[in-house]
């Protein structure tokens, strides 16, 4: 998409009632949400596969903070 | 009620769902507000992708979702340090900026400071431990 192209939906938003503007946010958000749910199943997936379990975050946590 | 979690609830939300799921998701069901800050942000992208190989733009998505469930605290110099880690002192500024009244966490090194000043801090069992106190789960796994 060009820039052109997005200047010209980012003015449209602009001239959006208020009412407007929230249905907007609302459907985007569930959008977005939507799409974090699919890459969740797939993360999830590979997680499992990979025996990724609540200590083995904590250790990828920890090396990041302090090292390994 | 004011909480703060640490990385470790949205990496295990993301690639667990579990406990940490039911805690964020209590927590927002209960109205309570959730807070975070930009090094958690950038945390939950880096570990996710550096140390536990997840696909850049699924670590993206996950850092994106945790920005907009959470009121994000502006990181300054700040009196509160982690003695013997800078890395988690922004955490805990965090934490008592926002005068939250949990920092949920299993950084031990945190966990060790608890309490501080008003700011309890405990790990993500406690949490759960407390939420079913409040009567706010039946059950945990």
């Amino acid at each position: 998409m060009s820039n052109a192209t997005v200047d010209e939906i980012l003015t449209l938003i602009d001239r959006l009632p208020e009412s407007d503007r929230q249905r907007l946010d609302e459907a985007l958000d569930l959008r977005r949400e939507s799409e974090w749910q699919k890459a969740a199943v797939q993360m999830r997936r590979e997680a499992a596969e990979r025996g990724i379990d609540e200590a083995a975050i904590d250790t990828a946590i920890h090396e990041h903070r302090y090292g390994s | 009620m004011k909480i703060l979690f640490d990385t470790n609830a949205y990496i295990a939300e993301a690639l667990l769902g579990e406990a940490a799921t039911i805690a964020i998701e209590t927590t927002l069901t209960a109205s309570w507000r959730i807070y975070t800050c930009q090094t958690i942000l950038d945390e939950i992208e880096r570990i996710l992708v550096e140390r536990l190989n997840v696909q850049a733009s699924h670590a993206l998505l996950t850092k994106q979702r945790c920005r907009r469930r959470a009121t994000l605290i502006a990181e300054r110099p700040s009196k509160h340090r982690v003695p013997g880690d800078p890395n988690d002192s922004p955490i805990l500024a965090a934490a008592c900026d926002a005068g939250v009244d949990y920092l949920v966490t299993n950084d031990k090194l945190l966990l060790s400071l608890d309490p501080y000043e008003s700011v309890r801090i405990i790990s993500m069992a406690a949490f759960i431990d407390m939420l079913q106190d409040e009567g706010l789960i039946d059950s945990h796994k």
